[in-house]
């Protein structure tokens, strides 16, 4: 049991402070706050408008308090909303970024030229806040892609913005978003045009660096129709002592006959063992099938993070659209995490799949919390949710909530759930045939996440599988 | 807050009724009813804001006033009228008149020695094991309801079965609620506490029934503790008026390797609520709440169950099914709670929705929230409409499709009927369930065949 308690113990590996100049305004929020965002990215006015709005809807909001996590009180005034690297004002190619920078996405891993020539993956690298590079930009637009960072799309693509934005995710939709709409920094914004299927995987990582900074990222996806995308988002944030509040929104358009696979690996970092430090991560993510047979897939390895508080869903507005969820959330030490997510089911014959794996160890709480909503015209509407949970120790928790409400009666809505430990017996086995308990227990527990990892693009489950690795206590033995 | 006008009709009534007949009661009994209506006047009636509620909007109960009904004389409720409510002839039968013990229409008849009588009986005034047992379990400091009965008590039933006592005959509970016409809206607040010495064994039957068809509101207490090695079988039969309001809150306690096999049938009233809570304290306790719940035109039907393992080695098993027509509403919502210490657990929760038309509509939220890591527990929720190849099957066979739609139902209600151990209450509870389907589907519909009782699968 040396061997699990080194790997407990092993340091956050991604936990480092980039020393890099960056352009921050002072602590606070408040309109002029708001203006001040909207001037520094040069933003054309109806964005300000639409910020300001969200702004002031937010100031007539409670945060919501129903969720299964507690946390101290967030004071918003002592927040930082714009944190931006003082990096050369155009780039045009890969030489022009700081090399300070590069190094740390080398550190990552994710080394810009590497992903360039290698995997084929276009990575549009959000560093704090403000897109710096984009890779694959140029490929990408010969097929009328359009993959670009959110300020871009602003100034470039307003007609699309002013169509899309707060179109699945309102400004209004809960106070998180409302905080997003109002002061949101940066983000990806992703175009499919009609008929074309993205010859790459795309892809974004999120990096939270100065410190004290929200980070207020807007994703936007609009896949028209019979297009078809794939999109990877992957994160680590540096080891840092006070909490950061991460308050993303994520949107997602289908069209008709278009398709979307959104993939995440959260692993941002979870406090230590005391559940010092570590990230707030409620996020907002929605996707809409607005057209018929579209179909919009979230996967999900969540294991970062101190608090995860995000149920990304899907709109089945269309007739014959698909919804999927497939989640894998992992808590350890004081980790807490209430996560799930919502199929609201609309259009006829529309179908959605949940499946939700929780893994709880050292003190953590695991929460899933899922609807599954069919509508009074929601004919045929079919929906099957499968949510396991087990349990390392007995300290942690695994809870299961799911909402089931259904309107009409030519719908099946089946919801099966399970709890359960990693048999003795089982462990026995493997060390018996000189598996150590650590690998076995990596073993079984990659076994038990397997149904979701195998919807996760190939790079993502391999780094999938070693995460849960570390971020797992074995408190069994 | 329309909450807060909502509560005062019954602050003002709790009032009068401590300033006229209720002040003969013991001290006892007037401290809980003074907690009660302070913890009631604190939490009002729950909204929608309310998370256990938000399923369940009870406007159309707030909406009116109901008076606590005074104990009176109804000539027309004569032991006749109420012989077809009769579980199994020989039973030891108590009938409540809106919640006052009416000894005339009751027949008792026990040979062991157990402690039996209503709570405002001379024999109630000074007992220890009454004030021990009574409001000690519904937790009325957050469940509105519990405590608006508690602010109200003054009769009810209360059974202990001695040590190693078996008694074979039921025991039923017949709440009968009756208005004239020129009675205002009345409410009663019938309480039954049933408590089973070390290996006692009963079977206890709670019956809910209207005699007249005007809005009246039950607000029910039931406490049931199980001490080691005892056995209950508690089965509940709500079939109110239609245009009745029920509330029902039962609080079980179980002691180590006790058993409790509880049943609820819900057919009647405009909204009727059953929050079943058990806690299992002892290891090695066993709990079964089984459920059935009909509805058709408006109504609105809601279980609510908590199961808590507080130490190791119990199983608990919950089976809810309900059929719903017209615009019924029905909502489930299941906890099974594991403390960290209850290793062992071994849990299942299902519930089950057949929808017969359109516009009914089911709120279903079976919940697990476990501490413990070696436990067992599983749930399991669905919704659905008729399987049509099981009605093409029979009618392939030449039975016409009302009566083979009417078949299907029964067998799904089946399911969940033949779990009720007690012959007589099942009986019953499946004669009521095909008389509600003859109604609509014809009278070809044939009875309920148990073949056999089998455990559920795993």
């Amino acid at each position: 049991m040396q061997e699990m308690e080194e790997l407990v113990n092993k340091e956050y590996k991604y936990g480092f402070v980039t020393d890099i100049e960056s352009d921050s305004i002072p602590a606070g929020l408040s309109e002029d706050v708001v203006r001040l965002i909207s001037e520094k990215k040069g933003e054309p006015p109806f964005m300000l408008e639409w910020r300001l709005k969200a702004y002031r809807h937010w100031l007539t909001m409670k945060e919501p308090n129903w969720e299964n996590v507690t946390y101290p009180p967030i004071d918003y005034q002592s927040m930082v909303y714009y944190s931006a690297p003082k990096a050369p004002k155009t780039i045009n190619s890969l030489d022009e970024v700081d090399p300070k920078l590069r190094e740390t996405y080398e550190k990552l891993g994710i080394s810009l030229t590497e992903q360039k020539r290698m995997s084929g993956v276009a990575v549009d690298a959000v560093f704090d806040s403000v897109s710096v590079a984009t890779t694959f930009k140029e490929s990408l637009s010969k097929v009328g892609i359009i993959f670009c960072s959110f300020s871009d799309a602003v100034k470039e693509h307003p007609e699309l913005i002013k169509k899309y934005l707060g179109s699945v995710v309102p400004s209004t939709d809960n106070y998180f978003a409302a905080l997003n709409s109002a002061v949101f920094s940066d983000g990806s914004f992703c175009y499919i045009p009609k008929g074309v299927r993205c010859p790459m995987e795309l892809s974004t990582y999120f990096r939270i660096n100065a410190l004290n900074t929200g980070q207020f990222e807007r994703t936007l996806i609009v896949a028209e129709e019979g297009a078809y995308v794939s999109y990877l988002e992957g994160c680590t944030a540096p080891m840092r002592d006070e909490n950061q509040l991460h308050a993303a929104v994520v949107e997602l358009v289908a069209a008709k006959d278009a398709e979307i696979k959104y993939s995440t690996v959260q692993n941002w970092y979870a406090g230590d063992k005391d559940g010092k430090g570590g990230i707030y991560n409620f996020v907002t993510k929605r996707g809409k099938c607005a057209g018929d047979n579209a179909k919009i897939s979230w996967t999900q390895v969540e294991t970062g993070s101190s608090i995860t508080w995000k149920y990304p869903s899907v709109i089945l507005l269309g007739d014959n659209s698909v919804g999927e969820f497939y989640s894998v959330a992992v808590v350890n030490n004081r980790q807490q995490a209430d996560t799930g997510t919502k199929m609201i089911h609309i259009g006829r014959n529309t179908k959605s799949t949940i499946i939700s794996k929780g893994i709880s160890a050292g003190r953590g709480h695991n929460t899933y919390r899922g609807l599954v909503k069919v509508g009074p015209n929601a004919a045929n509407a079919r929906n099957y949710t499968q949510c396991d949970s087990m349990l390392l120790g007995n300290q942690c928790s695994a809870n299961t909530f799911p909402y089931i409400e259904v309107k009409n009666t030519s719908s099946s809505v089946e919801h099966e759930a399970s709890t359960s430990k990693i048999g003795e017996d089982q462990l026995f086995y493997c060390k018996q045939r000189g598996i150590t308990g650590e690998n076995a227990i990596s073993m079984i527990v990659n076994g038990f996440a397997k149904a979701v990892f195998k919807n996760l693009p190939m790079e993502f489950a391999v780094e999938a599988q070693k995460l849960l690795g570390v971020s797992l206590e074995g408190s069994v033995g | 807050m329309a909450h807060e006008t909502a509560q005062t009709p019954y602050i003002n009534d709790h009032r009068r009724f401590e300033g006229n007949g209720a002040s003969a009661s013991p001290a006892w009994m007037k401290h809980l009813r003074s907690a009660g209506i302070a913890s009631f006047g604190e939490l009002g009636l729950p909204g929608q804001d309310r998370e256990d509620w938000r399923f369940t909007n009870i406007a159309p109960l707030a909406k009116q006033a109901f008076a606590v009904s005074p104990k009176r004389d109804y000539p027309e409720l004569t032991g006749a009228r109420l012989e077809r409510y009769t579980i199994q002839k020989d039973e030891h039968r108590f009938v409540f008149v809106n919640g006052h013990f009416s000894p005339s229409l009751s027949a008792v008849n026990f040979s062991a020695n157990v402690e039996v009588f209503n709570l405002a009986s001379a024999e109630a005034r000074d007992n220890a094991d009454v004030q021990r047992h009574c409001a000690r379990h519904a937790d009325m400091r957050t469940n509105a309801f519990a405590a608006l009965n508690t602010a109200f008590l003054s009769d009810g039933l209360f059974v202990q079965i001695p040590e190693g006592i078996t008694i074979d005959t039921p025991i039923h509970v017949l709440n009968v609620s009756v208005q004239t016409d020129d009675e205002p809206a009345r409410a009663s607040y019938p309480r039954l506490i049933v408590t089973a010495e070390k290996h006692s064994s009963a079977t206890v039957i709670e019956s809910f029934i209207s005699m007249s068809a005007r809005a009246s509101f039950t607000n029910a207490v039931t406490e049931i503790v199980l001490a080691a090695n005892s056995s209950i079988d508690y089965v509940k039969i709500q079939n109110e008026h239609v245009g009745a309001f029920h509330m029902h809150t039962v609080s079980g306690e179980q002691h180590a390797e006790s058993r409790l096999n509880m049943f609820s049938l819900a057919m009647g009233g405009a909204i009727s609520r059953s929050e079943i809570s058990v806690a299992l304290e002892g290891e090695k306790a066993d709990v079964n709440v089984n459920g059935l719940y009909m509805a058709d035109g408006t109504q609105l039907t809601d279980h609510h169950t908590f199961i808590h393992h507080k130490v190791p080695e119990c199983t608990s098993h919950e089976l809810f099914k309900g059929i719903l027509d017209g615009s019924a509403r029905a909502v489930y919502t299941g906890k099974v709670y594991v403390d960290a210490i209850a290793q062992k657990t071994d849990s299942k929760q299902t519930n089950r929705n057949l929808m017969l038309s359109e516009t009914a509509s089911v709120d279903t939220q079976p919940q697990l929230e476990i501490f413990a890591d070696d436990v067992k527990c599983t749930h399991g929720a669905t919704v659905g409409g008729m399987n049509e190849t099981l009605v093409f099957y029979l009618k392939s066979r030449g039975i016409g499709g009302a009566t083979a739609r009417g078949i299907v139902t029964i067998g799904f209600a089946a399911e969940v009927t033949e779990k009720i151990d007690h012959a007589a209450s099942r009986s019953m509870v499946d004669a009521l369930v095909v008389s509600q389907l003859r109604k609509k589907l014809g009278n070809e519909i044939p009875e309920i065949v148990h073949s056999g009782k089998h455990d559920e699968k795993e």
